[in-house]
């Protein structure tokens, strides 16, 4: 995994290197928001860290270009200020997933492999959740290895719910989605696909989560995401 | 940048404004009063010397003779005429027109009462005048007359010289009246000038002050009507005063709260550092961790509790309406990673029609975040927390349950009492205990509350009142 580091607080940066390199990350750092732009740009890397509070160009700044200039590389923030404006701003701006200051290495670490297997996979048109796979170009779920059949419609619905993992989908949200598929959806109907969906995963390692109140959320059981 | 605010009329503006054209008006209404009057003094005046003139014509005039005979007074006409300063102009005739002595183109007299003396503005050539008329019965009648006649003595000076007079007196009047109004004016101006003096002093002593110096100013010497102006301005002084002791209060609190951790940290590197036994330093290390973690989230509650704070202070108190279940929907959506560590379920209890309230949506989603946050910690591994909202007559209910261990009673009795919340037992996996600390500010600058309570069954809530914003009229 080849990593940019973006941080200015040379102290930091240090610590945070030496750390990253001890689990087999190879690790770029850039101090400015000058040179991480030029070399974010020139350069092919896995996944970029970025600190927010950065001299010359700031961090979200930063970020607003890359992502504005169609840069895909997945974006890891760090902020020392962790407000709801912020998150609002940076997840507009199109960060990827944002972690407060202090971090711990080892959460760090889970969530740039995850990051970096939910972008490969997203380039590959793969989408995992534990066990359960989708492939966007057959348009074919495995589960366990084993391929899967399913109707149309609970096919459309467990593809919204992988590709939305972590985010909970309403019934409102998943008609919406549905709605140029069929017309004569209603909320039962939803409710009734769910519960198909749930028979076939079976005693997989797999569940569709009901909020009550929010929605659906697929989750792999086990799994800290 | 804040647009400029706009300033109100100058005082010495405002003052002219209701004082100068009273002023004018009132002069100029005593001058027309005055030249009025001037006028019937003047005429009465000099019709006197009309009339004068006029009886000593008429103890002049002889019929004995059958006709009219007059011996005109010169010496009079004359000193008349030097005194009326224009031309004088006599005529003695009778009503029937066929005697005329005198200016016959003097205009016709009107109709005359006889025995009296009438006296009328008339123009001669051009130029006007003031006639006396005098008219009496002819005994006997001249000779050759039929029936009775009448005598008519008119004489006429030209009115030059009480217009002039008039006018000499409107002058006078009108540049008396003007001194006068200048002289108001200056007064005005230095009447303001010095019952400003003192509020320059104070501005002058308010902006000699260093910016920390929160001071009362001393009334002392300042005018009555400042007085009041004084009294608000040390009100505010305090208010502001009393707000730096609480942020001071604030940041030694922060200061002790954070300086606790390092203390902890401290120590379990002292003890490291002795031990030689490798999974006795692994122990440490990861209590270490626990340590770290605790006081990161520990500084961003006191900065949340900072920014509200701050909007207490600093808030305009107008907002947009918000959508409740939306904030929550959102609230959970930012806390289920979380709370799915630990397979704790969130439920949402909303009804999506009911009506917006108008709230900072930041402070709403930052309070009812806080309270999540804590039920997620205070839950059992695959517990269950709801977020609940519903109306009142007129306020918003939002509340939180978990089915956790719930809140020692003591502590509880202790939130009742209003005491300020720092630290609690609460504060256990990984909580500070300021989340309450948080809502609670945040609650406060909404002018709603937050009311903690056990279930009866076990578990825990807490409900924000959010009580309906009134509109200002401003």
């Amino acid at each position: 995994m080849r990593l940019l580091l973006v941080e200015d607080d040379h102290e930091l940066a240090g610590w945070l290197v030496q750390n990253l390199v001890q689990r087999g990350i190879q690790v770029d750092w850039a101090d400015d928001g000058r040179t991480a732009e030029s070399r974010a740009l020139s350069e092919d890397f896995d996944v970029i860290l970025l600190d927010l509070g950065l001299p010359s160009v700031s961090g979200a700044q930063l970020l607003a270009k890359l992502k504005a200039g169609g840069n895909d590389t997945p974006v890891l923030v760090m902020t020392a200020r962790d407000t709801l404006a912020q998150r609002v701003a940076l997840l507009r701006d199109g960060a990827d997933d944002f972690m407060g200051k202090p971090l711990a290495i080892e959460e760090l670490e889970a969530r740039l492999h995850a990051l970096i297997r939910r972008s490969h996979g997203r380039a590959r048109g793969i989408f995992s959740c534990g066990p359960l796979t989708y492939d966007q170009a057959g348009q074919r779920f495995t589960l366990d290895g084993q391929s899967l059949s399913f109707s149309p419609r609970e096919h459309a619905v467990l593809r919204l719910l992988i590709q939305k993992q972590g985010d909970p989908l309403s019934k409102q949200q998943i008609l919406d989605r549905l709605v140029s598929m069929e017309s004569d959806l209603n909320p039962e109907a939803v409710e009734v696909i769910v519960h198909r969906l749930r028979k076939k995963l079976g005693e997989a390692a797999i569940q569709i989560v009901t909020l009550r109140g929010v929605g659906y959320l697929l989750e792999a059981e086990g799994e800290l995401s | 940048m804040k647009p400029r605010p706009i300033v109100g009329r100058a005082l010495w503006q405002t003052l002219a404004m209701w004082m100068l054209p009273t002023l004018l008006f009132l002069m100029t209404a005593g001058l027309v009063l005055t030249v009025k009057s001037l006028r019937e003094v003047a005429d009465s005046a000099y019709d006197r010397s009309l009339a004068g003139a006029i009886r000593a014509i008429d103890l002049r005039i002889s019929t004995e003779s059958g006709g009219i005979g007059i011996e005109l007074p010169y010496p009079l006409f004359e000193s008349f005429q030097a005194t009326a300063d224009g031309e004088v102009l006599f005529r003695v005739s009778t009503s029937d027109g066929l005697v005329q002595i005198g200016d016959a183109l003097l205009p016709p007299p009107p109709a005359l009462r006889t025995g009296q003396i009438a006296f009328y503005n008339a123009s001669y050539f051009g130029k006007s005048i003031r006639v006396g008329a005098f008219m009496r019965p002819l005994d006997p009648p001249l000779y050759g007359a039929t029936e009775g006649q009448n005598l008519i003595i008119e004489v006429a000076e030209t009115t030059g010289s009480r217009e002039a007079f008039l006018r000499t007196v409107m002058e006078r009047t009108m540049l008396r009246d003007m001194g006068a109004v200048i002289a108001a004016s200056l007064l005005l101006a230095l009447g303001l000038h010095a019952g400003l003096k003192p509020l320059r002093a104070l501005r002058e002593r308010l902006d000699r002050r260093s910016s920390d110096d929160l001071r009362q100013v001393d009334p002392a010497g300042l005018p009555r009507e400042v007085q009041p102006l004084v009294q608000s301005l040390n009100r505010l002084v305090d208010r502001h005063r009393l707000q730096g002791e609480a942020q001071r209060r604030f940041i030694e609190d922060a200061s002790h709260q954070l300086k606790t951790p390092l203390a902890v940290l401290n120590a379990q590197i002292d003890l490291a550092a002795q031990s030689d036994d490798p999974a006795r330093m692994r122990e440490i290390l990861n209590a270490m961790r626990e340590i770290t973690g605790r006081s990161a989230r520990m500084t961003s509650q006191l900065l949340s509790l900072a920014q509200a704070r701050n909007a207490v202070l600093w808030g305009d108190g107008v907002h947009d309406p918000v959508a409740v279940p939306e904030i929550l929907d959102a609230v959970v959506r930012l806390q289920i990673g979380p709370a799915r560590q630990r397979r704790i379920l969130l439920e949402v209890e909303a009804d999506d029609t009911m009506p917006q309230i108008r709230a900072p949506e930041d402070m709403l989603f930052e309070a009812i975040s806080n309270l999540v946050d804590n039920a997620v910690r205070a839950s059992p591994r695959g517990g269950r927390v709801i977020l609940a909202a519903h109306r009142t007559n007129a306020a918003t209910l939002i509340e939180v349950r978990d089915f956790g261990p719930g809140m020692p009673p003591d502590l509880l009795q202790r939130f009742a009492a209003g005491q300020r919340f720092v630290s609690s037992a609460r504060a256990t996996s990984g909580g500070s205990g300021l989340g309450l600390a948080i809502v609670q500010q945040i609650m406060r600058s909404m002018g709603g509350s937050l009311t903690l309570a056990n279930g009866t069954d076990g578990g825990f809530s807490a409900t924000l009142n959010i009580p309906d914003q009134k509109l200002k009229a401003n």
